[in-house]
């Protein structure tokens, strides 16, 4: 039976061209007909298929009549493609034994595509490189033959294909077979299962997404989540194709998906083992780590009377989010709101997006902090995601920030910049290394509060996109940290308030008022805006009085079309907070985030 | 003052669309005599029925032809128009005949024509007498000729009225004055002067968004407009609402009656009307306009119209504070209907009080009103008597 299985993934720089690759496969194994097919089924939140982002994984089966006349079953397991998620990219890689490389027949290997390959390869996983895209007149495939060898593949390995036009689909469907090793497991050892993703279904509850890594799971089972010491009974078993088709049991090699009683996402952690409760594995499978959120910001209504609403919509998508945390809280210029924790930046906006987009909420998101320890003068030791909440600087003994050791891969030519960036973001370096003839990775422990303001941006413009960024948390160091503060018309909004190094504190100062200035369109009054220290002011810019907004014409007496020019003006100034009479945009709050260069 | 009932006719019909228009208007050779024939009879049956429901007063004290360029439908059938509006309505004594001009094609023979037809007061579309500016506009007539008709129509009639427009894409404050000048030159007796907007959907929107040309900032539509203030305090033109000033007496009754409140008929394709309390816009296709005209008869209480709106309790307060506001007498709280003084001030007194304080309004006793700073915010102001 697992001689006829074959676990694998695609793996890509973005748009070389993966999620076209997936629809080809799926429609060659008449998965799908090509009249079933939407584009790109796999990605199948709209905001994905907007942002050209994998947020969720699935797993699909295709079942696949090779030229050896035997039938095999192919699961084919989805990545997401970005830095926020690299630990569920590194269990779905962990629930495969093959990876598809593709690469664009124009564009050649990337960063990301290299990113992408080390990740595959410390997975232990077959590597079929796919050069993709052979149709475009740019294509250049024997020039990426080239570029596989210096990278440490076989080029004679490289199947040319064009998911576009459907050449090569069979090719690959073959080594897909022939080289990507069978499932090993021991279908009579203790059941371990490894859960690669989960997902809430308001009918269903939760359903987990495994691989049975050995022993059998059945329907009825009694199992347990290793890491939660949960149990729950099976209710049902499915795999997808890419509908949910109910199976009986999945065995060892196998890859589909589990219906328990779980209600709650949280209890069934990506990375976590399963067992059975009779006849339990001795220990889980290497590699769990729990999601922590990284980046905290403050989410607030912009209409405080749907509070209500926004906690609601938060509970909702945190059924399918075990990454998602949040707690009420409350701030003098916003009124009451909740502060978030996230994976990362995209997480961030993804939710924040969503949070608008099917909740129809309009949400103030303030700028995203990391979460600092404090020891004060006195002994106390707290943490702080809240700027607004760090102690004054005299009861400070000190402060320690979160940080990440950073690989970044990219070409030579751009090493010069990269470190230069680094170093602005008060990186330490540690080690460079060729990976061959043309690119570089770089590893470097970084704050990780100068990484979520825009690092990834000012990384990407100064190597034209050419460079590519994993990070891992390690550890806390201290760091001198002040709070800075801004002061719209003479009153200080909290919601402004950010962490930064001491350093960079007069620099950064100024910059957040110039840009607030930008920002926050002109009053009827002159406004002030200062950023302070403590009790020092270290920058101050003036937005000069509005001096005119008028209709000046009146078209043969259409009134009612006036007024809906005033009214439309209206809803604009309702978008805006108004704090002490100063109407300040959404936009204003995340300026924080963003600096100058 | 009597209470006012105006007439607007509206003839969208134009030689070419100037660039930033949104005016509902046609190029005049699409039109074939047998089209403006009909249109012209379609609007006497529109007048016929609107005088027929009984909304308001038949006795008008304005009638405003506009445009378009109504004097290219050539002067008999404006005269047939203004039969077909006394056989249905009554005028008021000295009731305010306005009919709009362009400078392109105003002769003596024209004017002798309108002159027969009853208009005692002219507003010609001057827009500039710069000629670079009025190629940037899209005007289809030179400095010279608007100068010419400008100055043909002082010698002529007795009540007159200039239009222009300032801040237009790289507009200087000189290209303004000396067009300014020009007008203080030639006396006439009421004066509009627009700030230029940028209208979606207009040929100079599309400019704006090409980056073909670039809107002047706010700052200096701010200066044209506070000097132009300056400039004409101390002469004898009242600025008696945002965009228009006059020598005393010679305000346009038939805008007045706009701001305050009063019901206006709207005839013709684009128009709009105002009447029992609904307000309507006809479709503006005037070939469609016609075909629903046609048949005479209606059931329809507004038959042209693609828009009819009834005004809640709530706009019509809001409505009468507003448009009331755009005027130099201001607002008297105790003359709003459906708001007692007490009410108005209760909701408003505090914020009425700050806008005094920082002088974009004033206030006397139950009258308030915007000062020149505050008419150039007035958007802003209006925002805090909306829901």
């Amino acid at each position: 039976m697992q001689s006829k299985i074959r676990n694998f993934c695609i793996i890509a720089h973005i748009d070389h061209g993966k999620s076209t690759l997936a629809d080809r496969l799926l429609e060659h194994t008449g998965t799908l007909t090509q009249r079933e097919m939407t584009d790109q089924v796999l990605d199948s939140m709209d905001l994905e298929r907007e942002r050209g982002i994998t947020i969720k994984m699935q797993a699909v089966r295709l079942a696949y009549q090779a030229q050896d006349g035997e039938e095999y079953i192919l699961n084919l397991i989805d990545t997401p493609g970005h830095v926020d998620f690299s630990y569920e990219v590194s269990r779905s890689l962990a629930a495969c034994e093959g990876a598809l490389l593709v690469i664009d027949a124009s564009q050649g290997v990337e960063a990301q595509t290299l990113a992408n390959l080390y990740l595959a390869l410390e997975n232990d996983l077959e590597i079929i490189p796919v050069i993709n895209k052979i149709d475009l007149p740019g294509a250049d495939p024997e020039r990426i033959k080239e570029q596989l060898a210096e990278i440490g593949l076989d080029p004679a390995d490289a199947i040319l294909a064009s998911a576009k036009t459907g050449v090569g689909i069979e090719e690959i469907l073959e080594a897909v077979v022939e080289k990507v090793p069978e499932p090993t497991g021991d279908l009579n050892a203790p059941l371990q299962a490894l859960i690669f993703d989960s997902e809430y279904d308001s009918y269903r509850g939760v359903l987990a997404y495994i691989r049975v890594i050995q022993g059998q799971v059945k329907v009825d089972d009694q199992i347990t989540f290793m890491a939660t010491q949960k149990e729950f009974a099976v209710d049902g078993l499915g795999v997808f194709r890419p509908k949910l088709i109910p199976v009986d049991s999945l065995k060892a090699g196998e890859v589909g998906c589990l219906i328990s009683g779980v209600k709650n996402v949280k209890d069934v952690r990506v990375g976590d083992t399963l067992t059975l409760v009779d006849n339990p594995a001795t220990k889980p499978l290497p590699g769990y780590r729990r999601a922590v959120p990284m980046v905290f910001s403050g989410l607030y209504p912009v209409e405080n009377d749907v509070y209500g609403d926004l906690r609601e919509a938060l509970e909702k998508l945190q059924l399918n989010d075990a990454a998602l945390e949040f707690e009420p809280e409350s701030s003098v210029a916003l009124g009451f709101g909740f502060r978030c924790g996230f994976l990362g930046l995209l997480h961030m906006d993804i939710i924040q997006e969503r949070l608008e987009r099917e909740y129809g909420l309009d949400i103030i998101t303030t700028a995203p902090s990391v979460r600092y320890r404090v020891r004060k003068t006195d002994g106390e030791e707290l943490t702080v995601d809240n700027p607004a909440l760090l102690p004054k600087p005299q009861e400070i003994e000190a402060v320690y920030e979160p940080y990440v050791r950073g690989s970044i891969i990219v070409p030579q030519d751009f090493v010069g910049p990269v470190m230069e960036l680094a170093q602005d973001k008060r990186g330490v370096f540690i080690t460079m290394e060729y990976l061959d003839s043309s690119r570089v990775r770089l590893l470097y422990d970084l704050p990780l509060g100068e990484i979520i303001m825009d690092f990834f941006d000012k990384l990407k413009s100064r190597t034209k996109g050419y460079a590519s960024f994993d990070y891992h948390y390690d550890g806390y160091r201290e760091s001198a940290m002040v709070k800075l503060d801004i002061l719209v018309n003479n009153r200080p909004v909290d919601a402004l308030s950010s962490i930064v190094h001491q350093d960079k504190a007069y620099n950064r100062g100024r910059e957040l008022a110039k840009k607030l200035r930008e920002i926050i369109p002109r009053q009827l009054f002159e406004v002030p805006i200062q950023a302070t220290i403590g009790n020092k002011i270290i920058a101050r810019e003036t937005i000069s009085a509005m001096r005119k907004d008028v209709l000046a014409k009146c078209y043969g007496g259409d009134i009612s079309r006036k007024r809906k020019l005033l009214e439309k003006q209206r809803e604009g100034k309702r978008r805006m907070k108004s704090l002490g009479n100063v109407d300040i945009p959404q936009e204003a709050f995340m300026a924080v985030l963003k600096s100058d260069e | 003052m009597s209470r006012n009932i105006g007439l607007y006719i509206h003839i969208p019909i134009c030689r070419s669309k100037c660039y930033y228009c949104d005016f509902s208007s046609y190029p005049l050779n699409r039109f074939t005599e047998k089209d403006l024939d009909l249109y012209v009879l379609a609007l006497e049956y529109e007048l016929k029925h609107l005088a027929s429901l009984g909304l308001a007063s038949t006795e008008l004290t304005s009638v405003y032809i506009g445009g378009g360029t109504p004097a290219l439908i050539d002067p008999a059938r404006l005269v047939l128009i203004m039969e077909s509006v006394v056989r249905y309505f009554t005028l008021a004594n000295s009731c305010e005949l306005t009919i709009e001009l362009n400078p392109s094609n105003c002769t003596p023979n024209l004017l002798r024509g309108l002159q027969k037809a009853g208009f005692n007061r002219y507003s010609l579309g001057v827009q500039s007498f710069n000629d670079p500016a009025l190629l940037q506009l899209g005007r289809a007539h030179t400095g010279e000729e608007a100068r010419a008709a400008a100055q043909f129509l002082r010698q002529e009639v007795s009540n007159l009225s200039l239009d222009l427009i300032y801040g237009l894409p790289n507009d200087s404050l000189a290209r303004w004055q000396a067009d300014l000048e020009e007008v203080l030159v030639l006396q006439p007796d009421h004066i509009s002067l627009y700030s230029l907007q940028v209208e979606e959907g207009t040929p100079l929107a599309r400019q704006v968004a090409a980056g073909l040309v670039e809107q002047v900032d706010d700052d200096l539509q701010a200066s044209l407009w506070e000097w132009t203030c300056d400039r004409l305090y101390p002469t004898d033109y009242e600025h008696y609402e945002i965009s228009n000033w006059a020598l005393p007496g010679k305000e346009s009754r038939h805008n007045l009656g706009y701001w305050l409140y009063t019901p206006y008929y709207g005839v013709g394709a684009g128009a709009a009307g105002f009447l029992g309390g609904q307000r309507y816009r006809n479709s503006s296709d005037p070939w469609f306009y016609t075909e629903l005209m046609r048949k005479g008869k209606f059931t329809a209480k507004f038959p042209a119209a693609e828009e009819v709106e009834r005004i809640s309790k709530e706009q019509q307060v809001i409505g009468q504070i507003i448009l009331a506001l755009r005027t130099n007498r201001g607002l008297n709280t105790e003359r709003i209907v459906g708001i007692s003084a007490a009410e108005f001030w209760r909701r408003y007194g505090q914020k009425i009080t700050e806008y005094c304080a920082m002088g974009l309004m004033w206030r006397n006793q139950q009258i308030v009103g915007l000062t020149e700073t505050g008419m150039a915010l007035s958007n802003r102001i209006f925002l805090t008597f909306m829901p």
